[in-house]
């Protein structure tokens, strides 16, 4: 309700960086509880596309968590995730005005943080270790919103191999076709079908190790 | 296997769909606000390109005619300085003086052209053709040329003429674009 009263009386036209920044703090919790109906999403995205810069701070403060645990499982990493949400945030946002309304917001978004981790990937081609500072850091990043089970579950994922990681996360957890997959990884959806197949073995495999036996 | 999988795929569709995210709101925003500054500024590219220059030639002439014809009469002064007794050299000296007088006027006319044209430049769309502004490139050149020829001799009637005419044309030209 607190959200709904911020998103209602928050003018958008209000570009006073000072009264905004005087309100954020006290405002804070209320935007972190929001929830903002489908139908309100696309008219924050309509006033961002026009300029409004409150309206995009409101869907990064509705998306962020999303967009950031997409981006710690692509990347596996805590430290990498937040400069890739805070980049993918800075694209979306030079890019709102390619934003058709066709599909969902949050499906638009997350195809820009895929994009994102991905050139990066291209680009830096070191491997994450998996150690005990890893460990903790990974652990602590997922605290707050998972338990202990899901946690190891979460661990298990950013263990696989990166190309079985990226299809799984995608198919299974955002929900994407073989077909988009194949389209945003480029490669053919029977790649991708036979990625998925070898990710889950392997989930299995490492997540109960005498089954497999 | 098969009650394996779908074990597998639910406990992978009960994972949260969110994980506590850190702040970095104030980093976003200010790329988005240097992204936008940035953005004004290649807008205003081509605009502030033309009104640089032509601002930064009325500062180079306003600059410029003091100390040119503080030079120029100090220079009188210390080449001829009994002519200023004689009548003969004093007609002399009338013609470069008035033509001086004249010069200055129209240099500080066409400096408060330049800053017409730039502002009128700068606060429009309007934009001053390439041919137009080759042309006043080409003046400048000329005046400067004169400059540094009447510094050498600063008693030449001819020159002085000739720095008249192009202050004449420049400020024509100025004047058709301002008016």
């Amino acid at each position: 309700m607190r959200g709904f009263f911020y998103f209602v009386f928050k003018p958008f036209c209000c570009n006073d960086h000072l009264i905004r920044k005087q309100h954020a703090e006290s405002l804070l919790s209320a935007i972190e509880v929001t929830t903002i109906e489908p139908e309100n999403i696309l008219g924050l995205v309509k006033k961002a596309q026009e300029g409004s810069v409150s309206a995009f701070e409101l869907l990064y403060r509705h998306h962020s968590n999303q967009v950031f645990l997409l981006c710690l499982r692509m990347s596996g990493c805590r430290g990498r995730a937040e400069d890739f949400m805070q980049e993918s945030f800075i694209k979306a946002w030079q890019a709102l005005a390619s934003f058709k309304m066709d599909s969902q917001f949050s499906t638009w978004l997350h195809r820009i943080a895929v994009n994102t981790v991905l050139a990066d990937k291209r680009k830096n081609t070191l491997d994450l270790v998996y150690d005990h500072d890893w460990e903790r850091e990974f652990e602590q990043s997922l605290s707050a919103s998972h338990n202990s089970t899901q946690i190891d579950l979460e661990k298990t994922i950013v263990q696989l191999p990166a190309q079985a990681r990226y299809v799984l996360v995608l198919h299974d957890l955002i929900g994407m076709t073989h077909q988009e997959i194949g389209e945003q990884l480029d490669i053919a959806a029977g790649t991708s079908k036979a990625h998925l197949n070898r990710a889950r073995s392997m989930m299995k495999e490492l997540l109960d190790p005498a089954s497999e036996k | 296997m098969m009650n394996q999988d779908n074990d597998l795929l639910k406990q992978l569709q009960n994972l949260p769909s969110e994980a506590q995210a850190p702040d970095r709101w104030a980093e976003i925003q200010q790329s988005i606000e240097s992204d936008a500054l940035s953005k004004n500024k290649a807008g205003r590219k081509p605009h502030s390109r033309w009104s640089m220059a032509i601002a930064a030639c009325a500062v180079f002439i306003a600059a410029l005619s003091p100390w040119y014809f503080e030079q120029d009469k100090s220079s009188v002064d210390v080449v001829n300085p009994v002519a200023q007794t004689g009548e003969g050299a004093s007609e002399q000296q009338e013609v470069p003086k008035a033509y001086q007088l004249t010069i200055e006027s129209l240099q500080q006319a066409n400096a408060a052209y330049y800053a017409k044209l730039g502002h009128m430049v700068y606060e429009s769309d309007s934009m001053v053709s390439p041919k137009t502004l080759a042309s006043l490139e080409s003046l400048r050149q000329a005046q400067q040329q004169y400059r540094h020829a009447l510094a050498e001799k600063p008693q030449s009637g001819r020159l002085q003429q000739r720095l008249f005419w192009l202050y004449q044309k420049e400020r024509q030209l100025l004047r058709q674009l301002v008016v």
